[in-house]
């Protein structure tokens, strides 16, 4: 984990259990801020609070600074409200995208592929020239974010497919593997035919956007800590840099090369 | 209410955009609040395209709330922000292939839509409502970016004015009739559907295509081709009381653009009790026009459309009754109803 730089703003934190589970959350936001624990702090006056548990009584003011709690605990959840947020496990894996739906259609033009392709759950395309040999695991990813429907029968598989933005068609199970209890239409399509989703495109473009925001909220603490960053410590250094991380902005767009020259 | 109105500039253009905004401000301004209209320039060529929605996420917008319009001006950052969304960048979305987009399927433009998606995606998604001028741009953005936005319809400038003129306008005289075109003179807007197609209708009507654009010679060229000078007017711009005038007295207004987000000529035709010709394709206009109703929508070929105006020509009890029609059908727009519908999806 790289060490913040010194002229950030200090985000103090209030944790009551061990932390770890923090690690990719407190990795990110060290591009945005010092987290050091509200007993660390040697006097500096922490900017913000970041704790994992609401503290105090409904009505008393735990801090006297903009805070937030991150947990993955329901009930600690539903208890912060507004200043709740899912604590994320990970960050985006190197070179994963969000692909919506319209300009999956032009990459499959692009390559000569069908203007419909669904990514079968034995990993085998429905039509193109491709259709009789598996996917080789080595060109997953590019299936992923190029099919027009991913059918995925096992957690990792459709788990990969949100994080491409793939609309995904998957067992009761599977969803509930997922953690998507009551409305998983909402996210991932279960129970439907292929041949019969894969022609609406509103619903394609729905389940690609819903799916991809369920996944990032869980995975993705990059975006997590930018948006956390936005709410609590929003004259933070590099305000710029902050909002194009908290649009999801890849490291190599060339928006950040003009920013740069920019501020030169 | 301190409420600012944002909106992209593009300098030294003025369309229906702007008016758009400004009819905005002011019907928010008539409802007792304080309103004002912040612009920014706008780039949409590829390699600037992402400058001005960062330049509107840095901005400072000191209000108690924000409605922001069009590309890229709901990339503003308001914890109460309303989009009415005229537009998005279509170049990059439904008009990606059109000769003018300078997007094409290589690499680097696969990549600048697919990061517009996701930006505009988030940051429509942070709105608390999203309206959109029209059931079109509504059914792009459930198509193209998978959110929902509530068609929200709003009377069209002068529609005061064209409401008036409808109760002294004529049909045609005794000489004969004419058609009416108001658009610019620009491809998207197919303005040459009004010269075309007076080549099968009865000699006795004429057509006016009042606006500006690129298209002002080719038309010229057009009618003289075909025979159709002494037919065709090409007048340029027109004042606005010439404009009422010219709506009020016209047997019937042609409108066949090419999926039109939501189309002020259509609705003024309407206001000025007139039919409107338009055609399959042309997009927020078919939200007005129901064939046979309150005017025909057509193929979209000079002969199309020339039938249809023969048919007018033929029976101006049938264009006044659909232009009648057309009246009824605009009745219940007006701006107090639009001010309700955006302050209340915030309250």
């Amino acid at each position: 984990m790289p060490e913040p730089a010194v002229g950030l703003p200090v985000l103090g934190l209030s944790l009551h259990d061990d932390g770890d589970e923090l690690l990719p959350l407190l990795g990110a936001l060290r591009s945005w801020c010092r987290p050091t624990t509200l007993r660390g702090t040697s006097g500096l006056q922490p900017a913000a609070v970041l704790t994992d548990r609401v503290p105090g009584s409904p009505t008393e003011a735990p801090f006297d600074v903009p805070w937030s709690v991150v947990s993955r605990d329901p009930s600690v959840l539903e208890q912060a409200g507004a200043r709740g947020r899912l604590l994320p496990d990970g960050v985006v894996p190197a070179g994963v995208a969000y692909v919506p739906p319209f300009v999956r259609e032009r990459l499959r033009r692009a390559r000569g592929l069908p203007e419909h392709a669904v990514l079968t759950a034995d990993r085998r395309w429905t039509a193109g020239p491709e259709v009789d040999r598996p996917v080789p695991g080595d060109l997953l990813d590019t299936a992923l974010a190029c099919a027009s429907l991913v059918v995925a029968d096992d957690l990792p598989t459709a788990e990969r497919a949100l994080a491409w933005g793939a609309p995904t068609l998957c067992s009761p199970t599977v969803a509930e593997a997922l953690g998507l209890v009551g409305t998983p239409e909402a996210v991932v399509a279960t129970n439907e035919d292929p041949a019969v989703l894969v022609g609406d495109v509103r619903r394609l473009a729905r389940l690609s956007w819903r799916g991809r925001r369920w996944w990032e909220a869980r995975h993705d603490a990059t975006l997590v800590a930018a948006q956390l960053a936005l709410e609590m410590l929003p004259s933070t250094p590099g305000a710029a840099r902050l909002r194009l991380a908290e649009l999801g902005t890849p490291t190599d767009a060339e928006v950040r090369s003009r920013l740069s020259a920019a501020l030169g | 209410m301190d409420i600012v109105v944002c909106g992209a500039q593009v300098p030294f253009v003025r369309g229906g955009a702007e008016l758009h905004m400004d009819n905005l401000v002011t019907a928010l301004t008539t409802a007792g609040h304080r309103a004002e209209l912040v612009r920014l320039p706008v780039a949409w060529e590829k390699g600037r395209l992402f400058d001005s929605p960062l330049a509107w996420r840095m901005l400072p917008i000191d209000a108690d709330l924000v409605i922001a319009t069009n590309f890229p001006s709901y990339y503003v950052r308001h914890p109460r922000k309303v989009v009415w969304l005229f537009h998005q960048h279509r170049g990059a979305y439904d008009a990606a292939d059109a000769g003018w987009s300078d997007i094409g399927t290589d690499p680097s433009s696969l990549e600048t839509q697919r990061q517009l998606v996701e930006w505009d995606n988030r940051v429509l998604d942070e709105a608390a409502h999203v309206f959109t001028t029209s059931g079109v741009v509504a059914d792009r953005l459930a198509r193209y970016n998978g959110l929902s936005g509530t068609p929200l319809h709003h009377p069209p400038p002068l529609y005061e004015q064209l409401r008036q003129a409808a109760e002294r306008g004529s049909f045609g005289t005794a000489e004969g009739s004419y058609v009416f075109c108001p658009t610019r003179l620009e491809a998207n807007k197919r303005p040459e559907l009004a010269v075309s197609s007076l080549a099968s209708v009865r000699p006795s009507v004429r057509s006016v295509v009042a606006g500006r654009g690129s298209l002002a010679g080719p038309l010229q060229e057009t009618a003289r081709s075909l025979g159709l000078e002494q037919r065709v007017s090409l007048p340029g711009f027109v004042p606005d009381d010439e404009l009422v005038d010219l709506y009020a007295n016209a047997l019937a207004v042609i409108y066949a653009p090419f999926d039109e987000d939501y189309g002020y000529v259509t609705l003024q035709a309407f206001y000025a009790g007139k039919p409107v010709i338009t055609a399959g394709d042309s997009g927020g206009t078919l939200e007005w026009v129901v064939d046979g109703e309150t005017g025909f929508v057509t193929d979209g070929t000079p002969a199309g459309v020339g039938a249809a105006i023969e048919k007018l020509a033929a029976d101006p009890e049938l264009a006044r009754r659909m232009g009648e029609a057309g009246r009824e059908k605009v009745r219940g727009l007006g701006w107090q109803p639009v001010v309700d519908r955006l302050l209340g999806a915030v309250r």
